[in-house]
């Protein structure tokens, strides 16, 4: 009789360990996720913020790889497009610069946040294209489909096919003027856009901060749940 | 207390110990990444002043294109701090050197992360051989404690044989 009581206490001992244990467990998986998933929030908002402001500097570079086509067109009003070389490389650039800023865009881990960007970046590469197409007979799509790598190849196949069409390009300088006029404004308002985006640099300080704070009441939460898990396992091994 | 018990709660001090290490290590973490991140910031502005050209480089534009984040400043040593201080004294009478100028306060950003990154991976290093010579003890603590436990059960049911004798 005596025998079966005390293989009962100790049983029931037993159990009572093993449900603190398994308690403690739960707690610490809790905890461990839960400060993960925010470790990885803030690491997010860290590689967001590091993108966005190398994108901001090659807005504010390239914009003023832009404000040399002007200067380039005015070389480009001339009966032969071989003159065009200048601006016909800056506009492939551009377009090129267009495709990176689409492609930076969809990096982003919050792709919402610059999501104008991108869809000016669509529209500013169709204008090239039309433009290009509409002042030299070829769009850059179709120089690309034909091979023609670079300014110097792309203005002699131009002016190859200024020969069968005297009406291409008439408007050259007013069409050219108005895609760089666009070009600039997609630049300045992207890194006007990319500015507010990373003006408030409180938001990340108080995510720190914030971060901090959780790490330190999840430690001490599960600090707590160990001494009291430990402290049953300590009272049962006294009795 | 008896002898078992004792063992146990030295070994749960030690684990206790071991997890108080880990928390530590875990919360140190969250600064660090800070620190990265204000690093790389700082290696996209070196970068970027490498290829910037001087119509970027004007007076009254530098502080736009290579400004660091208060977070960023707030990491800095007092020293460094002072550094950058003086540095932009200097660069309102010199406006001439100005590329000079951002190099330096970029090289002490650079400088001072770079600095306090290593110290931290020191301090690191030394918290994880703790957390496992802590983990280590709280182990050997936890076999005495199992091989007493194996002791006084055999004992019981030695006794037990004994008395049913």
């Amino acid at each position: 009789m005596r025998k079966t009581l005390k293989r009962t206490t100790r049983l029931r001992k037993l159990k009572k360990a093993v449900k603190a244990g398994i308690f403690t467990a739960t707690i610490f998986m809790l905890t461990y996720a839960w400060s993960l998933k925010k470790q990885q929030e803030f690491g997010a908002l860290l590689e967001n913020r590091e993108t966005l402001e190398a994108l901001q500097f090659t807005l504010r570079n390239d914009m003023h790889e832009t404000e040399r086509l002007p200067g380039s067109i005015n070389e480009c009003v001339a009966n032969k497009y071989i003159n065009c070389t200048g601006a016909v490389e800056l506009l492939i650039q551009s377009f090129n610069r267009m495709n990176d800023y689409i492609d930076v865009t969809q990096e982003i881990p919050n792709p919402e946040s610059v999501k104008s960007i991108k869809i000016n970046a669509n529209k500013i590469k169709k204008q090239i294209n039309t433009t290009m197409a509409l002042a030299f007979g070829l769009s850059i799509d179709q120089a690309k489909q034909s091979n023609l790598t670079s300014a110097k190849e792309f203005a002699e196949r131009a002016d190859a096919l200024r020969e069968s069409d005297k009406n291409l390009g008439l408007d050259l300088a007013a069409s050219l003027n108005k895609t760089y006029s666009q070009i600039l404004e997609m630049q300045r308002e992207g890194e006007r856009e990319i500015s507010i985006l990373i003006e408030d640099d409180l938001k990340i300080k108080s995510e720190h901060q914030k971060l901090r704070y959780y790490f330190l009441v999840a430690t001490i939460m599960e600090l707590a749940v160990f001494v009291i898990m430990n402290s049953v396992d300590i009272v049962i091994n006294n009795d | 207390m008896n002898k078992k018990a004792i063992l146990l709660l030295f070994s749960s001090c030690l684990a206790l110990s071991g997890l108080t290490c880990n928390h530590i290590l875990w919360y140190r973490s969250v600064s660090q990444s800070l620190l990265s991140h204000c690093r790389k910031l700082n290696v996209q502005n070196i970068s970027a002043l490498n290829i910037a050209s001087e119509i970027i480089l004007k007076k009254t534009e530098t502080s736009k294109y290579f400004r660091m984040p208060s977070y960023c400043i707030e990491q800095l040593s007092a020293e460094g701090q002072q550094s950058l201080h003086d540095l932009d004294i200097f660069a309102i009478k010199n406006e001439k050197i100005i590329r000079d100028v951002v190099g330096e306060k970029l090289r002490i950003y650079a400088d001072e992360y770079d600095k306090q990154l290593t110290d931290s991976a020191k301090l690191d290093n030394t918290i994880v051989s703790l957390m496992l010579a802590l983990n280590a003890l709280a182990l050997l603590f936890l076999g005495l404690f199992l091989s007493e436990d194996a002791k006084s059960v055999s004992m019981q049911n030695s006794d037990k044989q004994g008395n049913s004798e």
